[in-house]
């Protein structure tokens, strides 16, 4: 009885190389999304860089703080002593 | 000529308003001392300095640990909490032996105060450190991490203070004299007693200064708040540096609760209720920038003494308790209002 083998197929070094090519592609993209997933986890927001205001809004912000606490603690001491 | 002398005086005149606007709350804690003075000449008595410094001392050693955290653009709201179940535990072990009701009545003989020390850090830094994992590993918001760990720790607290034999959520207190003369005991120099906790908190200032300024941790910090992405970049290990920071920070909440249960000497559920916005005032105040990467030891410690300052002086001319808790709102938005003009200036 004959038994029938399949004949290997053999690749020639061209289509090796363009495996090889397609394979390396695959891992460097891979990678590339890798390193994407890494700087979007890296990434950690950032208090005061969305703050869209002015220095002179900011210093009347402050200078009305003052007054408020100033008043505050004269209100404070005024309650406790009269 | 004379346009030159007008763009001096504008010059100096712009000079002087930024200089008022940046040291707005040194003007605002002027201004509540003179009040003070006024009303109670007796104020400015070297016992009432003692007092402040006692004061701020333990508050003091909490924000070092704090500030590392505020400078990795992070936050810690559970460290008020974290010391209030270290201190619980250390409060524990601490009593002393011959009252009845002590916590652990099978403790019969003085237990070495370095015990109770090493537990109440080991316990402050696996919080910590588990803040630390939750934002270095998991890349979680320092807020969430450390809201969630406050409500556990204080759980924990609850549940420990009222697991005891009394079965009542009584104060821990009665400590042994070894132990509250840790805090309370006094060195004389020329004349002035002044209290060892005074001592601790300029170690303990010393130490971080050290480790702020002289060693790698200390620079990757700085790095890593500034510009995460960069440092990463440069070569520093973020996680390790975070991680590091944080357990420094659970260290102090440690040592920070230890001494805190024996300067109160009575220990509670509610004992370190609201530290955590002290110890963060106190940062900002003392120029610790939320924006990360900015700050320095000697301010921390400026902006504790000032804080204690403004908290005793108002404590002192009997104004109403509800109304220091909106002052103190206040002083903490306009202190951060001034970091956030200076990080606009600096755009």
């Amino acid at each position: 009885m004959q038994t029938q083998n399949d004949e290997p197929t053999e690749l020639t070094l061209e289509e090796r190389e363009e495996q090889l090519k397609v394979k390396e592609a695959a891992l460097v993209e891979k990678e590339t999304e890798l390193e994407e997933k890494k700087a979007a986890l890296r990434f950690r927001y950032k208090l005061y860089d969305k703050i869209n205001i002015s220095v002179k809004t900011m210093n009347i912000v402050i200078i009305a703080l003052v007054v408020v606490l100033l008043l505050l603690i004269a209100y404070g001491v005024y309650d406790a002593h009269y | 000529m004379e346009k030159a002398i007008a763009g001096k005086v504008k010059f100096d005149k712009r000079k002087i308003s930024e200089f008022l606007l940046n040291y707005a709350l040194y003007f605002i804690l002027g201004i509540i001392l003179i009040v003070v003075v006024i009303i109670e000449p007796k104020f400015l008595s070297l016992t009432n300095l003692i007092n402040i410094l006692k004061q701020a001392s333990t508050k003091g050693i909490l924000a070092l640990g704090c500030a590392g955290l505020i400078v990795l653009a992070g936050t810690d709201l559970s460290l008020g909490r974290i010391l209030g179940l270290s201190a619980a535990v250390t409060a524990s072990i601490v009593q002393s032996v011959t009252y009845a009701s002590r916590y652990y009545p099978q403790i019969t003989k003085p237990v070495p105060l370095i015990i109770p020390l090493l537990i109440s850090i080991a316990i402050a830094t696996a919080i910590s450190a588990f803040n630390g994992f939750g934002v270095a590993k998991l890349h979680l918001h320092a807020f969430i991490v450390t809201l969630g760990t406050s409500l556990i720790a204080y759980g924990i607290t609850c549940i420990y203070v009222e697991n005891q034999a009394m079965g009542s959520a009584m104060a821990l207190s009665t400590f042994d004299m070894r132990f509250t003369n840790i805090v309370n005991g006094t060195v004389n120099l020329m004349g002035v007693r002044i209290p060892y906790v005074i001592f601790y908190f300029f170690i303990a200032s010393f130490v971080m200064y050290i480790i702020w300024n002289k060693t790698t941790l200390g620079k990757n910090m700085f790095a890593v708040g500034g510009n995460e992405e960069a440092a990463a970049v440069s070569g520093v290990n973020v996680t390790k540096t975070i991680m590091g920071v944080y357990i420094i920070a659970g260290i102090m909440y440690g040592i920070g609760a230890f001494l805190e249960a024996a300067r109160v000497q009575s220990v509670s559920t509610s004992t370190g209720f609201n530290y955590e916005l002290d110890a963060i005032s106190a940062c900002v105040i003392g120029g610790i920038s939320f924006s990360g990467g900015v700050g320095n030891v000697p301010g921390i410690m400026v902006g504790v003494i000032i804080l204690q300052a403004i908290n005793y002086s108002l404590y002192y001319l009997d104004v109403n308790a509800y109304l220091q808790f909106i002052i103190k709102g206040v002083i903490i938005i306009l202190a951060v209002s001034i970091d956030v003009r200076k990080y606009l200036n600096k755009k």
